[in-house]
């Protein structure tokens, strides 16, 4: 992993580099973080996880457009939660941090045993992703429950027989892609039933 | 008493459906009912005021958004439909109706702990809900592009046991009636469209015509700018779907195409002219009010000749005739009335006397005893060739042990019913659809080859049963019409010097049987 240095921006911000590249707009972080923010539309849930820290100008952004809003956020960069707890003092407690070194760490976490139930909306700030895409990548594919581990466990109560499913296992997957392995399955007719009105969805 | 509607369906067909609301609302005038639908369509509730007590919102975008978009969790659209469900089962209904007859529906309702279901629900792995002829009527006509003889609303009132009261006039009384005539202009679907430039010739016809009457454009705020390319913006109404039913309730007319507006106006018992064109069934689909004129397009669609049989000339000749009230030239189709007659009766399961009865008035009524009778022997070849064709099946039939013997099934195995099949539907002739599950049991794929003459067998016996209603009711039909001209010469024409059959006198001799003069002073006594 390459280091992530910071340097003052004319507004006295810390803006961080990795490899030489800034992970914010240089000119105007808060600009660039507030039109994200806009760009997301109404939220669907009340507790959102923002994959990707870098800057923290689009969460501190997020923060101040739904107060109301639960936010966790989730980095592979340890320096970057230090500046941000220091240059966003006031977003202690408001906004939940993890730190993993590896994306499957995710699922020791208490956050993604809460996954199942709670199915908060994931976004992404890509451009704070700088060298670390893959790793973005794979954490979003987790935390929306859309990789095959996951999967796996997001779909423990139904007691389907996921290595009946035939499925590839870099893509994000979706729930049309679970259909004849959820129909094949042992689970409570009430449940399959709504797995099938979804199915009439996509169609 | 708590009731479930479910209605996921488009605007349109939920204003239509506020008949059976309304309908229900009299059958059960204490019940509680709520209704489930789209939610994108929630805005309804302003015109249904008074039927429904709670409205439930299926919210079909989000759900469509959870499924289909990255970030939403794998189980997002999986909660909310739980959600959803559990609340339904926390409502404890003690009857849903489904008037969504989709699979989408008859899934969501199998997940609920409903257990008096009326119309189509899933459940322990099949489709069930099909319980009278109606429903299955229902299913195949309005599943498919099959014609029905029957309007949607009608159909689903008979399949539901719902009383409908089809609008004859302005329900609204007390409002005093303006001389605007609304345009509707614009339709969901392009090809449903009659042009804005025949909407604007149109309008310049009524002006110049009809002095008294001003014309006001109808439209919704996305329509506007189109609108404004062919009226001022002083002609346009542009406003949601509360104000245009003041407006309607107010207007002198309605002229539209096939839009959710015609539905609002034929529950406020506007008189409306439909301009019925690019695939729109004015049957199925109709305004459904007594005091609608439609205007359906006979010419088969395409990008050019939509709706081109329907003139400007034609349209203002239907606008004429509503406002100046002149109904006369208005006369029930002889055969859609005769069919709607038997297949009423056949779906309704009643072969009483009395339903005879009933139907043979009614149809008197519509079309006139004299017209009917005139039309009968056509009526009667007709029927004979349905015979001829049903026999000509039966007699092709293969053996069942023959076919069930069989793993594999080879449409030679049924070829003369096949030829069958081809005469009927190269003859055009069966316009009513007698024969429409038998062919498509033809088509249809299955498992085994026994399944196959299993249901060839079943259509072929509804055909039968059908048919002998269709006979039955021509006899009845053929009663009154021999009858009358004996009776009625007999009272106006009838010579003193006796009946022209017998050469006899009408006055009893002391030989006639009957009774006797001392007989009847007996009686008299």
């Amino acid at each position: 992993m390459s280091a992530v240095t910071f340097s003052e921006n004319h507004d006295s911000r810390l803006i961080p580099y990795e490899a030489g590249e800034p992970l914010v707009s240089l000119q105007d972080p808060q600009g660039q973080g507030l039109k994200w923010v806009y760009s997301l539309g109404s939220l669907p849930t009340d507790h959102v996880i923002v994959v990707g820290l870098g800057s923290g100008f689009h969460v501190a952004a997020l923060a101040d457009f739904d107060p109301q809003l639960k936010i966790t956020v989730i980095d592979n960069r340890e320096a970057l939660f230090r500046v941000f707890e220091s240059q966003f003092p006031e977003l202690e407690g408001r906004v939940r941090l993890i730190s993993l070194q590896h994306a499957r760490e995710i699922f020791k976490t208490e956050l993604f045993e809460e996954l199942p139930r709670t199915v908060p909306y994931v976004v992404s700030f890509v451009e704070c992703w700088g060298q670390q895409s893959e790793f973005f990548h794979e954490v979003f594919a987790h935390v929306s429950g859309r990789s095959l581990e996951s999967i796996q466990y997001h779909f423990k109560e139904f007691g389907i027989n996921i290595k009946a499913a035939f499925l590839k296992n870099h893509d994000l997957l979706s729930l049309k892609d679970l259909h004849a392995v959820i129909e094949s399955s042992k689970m409570p007719e009430n449940k399959k039933q709504i797995f099938r009105v979804l199915n009439e969805l996509v169609k | 008493m708590k009731i479930l509607l479910v209605s996921l369906l488009r605007l349109g067909d939920v204003i239509q459906q506020g008949a059976l609301f309304k309908g229900l609302r009299q059958q059960f005038p204490d019940a509680e009912i709520h209704l489930l639908m789209n939610r994108q369509f929630s805005h309804v509730e302003e015109v249904l005021p008074g039927m429904i007590d709670k409205y439930i919102f299926f919210d079909r975008e989000d759900l469509q958004r959870g499924l289909g978009e990255a970030g939403y969790n794998i189980l997002y659209p999986y909660r909310r439909l739980e959600d959803l469900v559990n609340f339904l089962n926390q409502q404890n209904y003690d009857v849903a109706y489904n008037l969504t007859h989709t699979k989408l529906s008859a899934y969501l309702l199998g997940s609920t702990d409903i257990t008096n279901i009326k119309g189509l629900s899933h459940a322990e792995g099949r489709f069930r809900g099909l319980s009278n002829r109606w429903l299955r009527y229902f299913n195949e006509r309005f599943s498919t592009q099959q014609r029905s003889l029957f309007h949607y609303v009608e159909l689903l009132g008979h399949s539901f046991k719902i009383p409908v009261v089809r609008p004859a006039q302005r329900l609204t009384t007390g409002k005093i009636k303006k001389k605007t005539v609304l345009f509707q202009c614009l339709t969901s679907q392009e090809k449903k469209n009659w042009s804005l430039e025949n909407f604007r010739a149109l309008k310049g016809l009524i002006e110049t015509s009809l002095v008294d009457y001003h014309i006001r454009i109808l439209g919704a705020a996305f329509e506007k700018e189109k609108l404004l390319q062919y009226f001022s913006e002083d002609e346009l109404l542009i406003c949601g779907l509360a104000e245009a039913k003041q407006h309607l309730q107010e207007a002198a007319l309605l002229v539209t195409g096939d839009t959710s507006i015609k539905h609002l106006a034929a529950q406020a018992g506007t008189p409306i002219v439909e301009i019925a064109m690019g695939g729109s069934d004015a049957l199925k689909t109709g305004a459904f009010a007594d005091n609608a004129i439609i205007l359906q397009s006979a010419v088969v669609c395409d990008r050019h000749t939509c709706g081109s049989d329907l003139s400007v000339e034609k349209v203002f000749t239907a606008v004429w005739d509503q406002l100046s009230g002149n109904h006369g030239s208005r006369v029930a189709d002889f055969h859609l009335t005769m069919e709607r007659a038997v297949w009423r009766l056949y779906l309704d399961e009643d072969f009483s006397p009395l339903a005879y009865e009933h139907a043979v008035r009614e149809v008197h009524q519509e079309l006139g005893a004299e017209h009917v009778r005139e039309q009968l022997p056509v009526w009667i070849q007709e029927t004979e060739r349905l015979t001829t064709w049903l026999k000509q099946a039966q007699k092709a039939m293969p053996a069942r042990e023959d076919i069930a013997s069989r793993r594999q099934f080879q449409p030679h195995d049924i070829a003369e019913l096949i030829l069958v099949a081809q005469d009927i539907l190269k003859s055009k002739a069966d316009v009513a659809g007698y024969f429409l599950p038998f062919i498509e049991a033809l088509i249809a794929r299955f498992a085994k080859p026994v399944q196959i003459y299993d249901r060839i067998s079943e259509a072929l016996q509804d055909v039968e049963a059908l048919l002998e209603v269709r006979i039955g009711f021509t006899q009845y039909l053929q009663i009154p019409s021999m009858e009358g001209p004996y009776y009625a010469k007999g009272i106006g024409k009838l010579s003193i010097g006796g009946f022209a059959e017998t050469g006899k006198s009408p006055e009893r001799t002391p030989e006639d049987p009957g009774i006797h003069p001392r007989d009847r002073e007996a009686s008299s006594t």
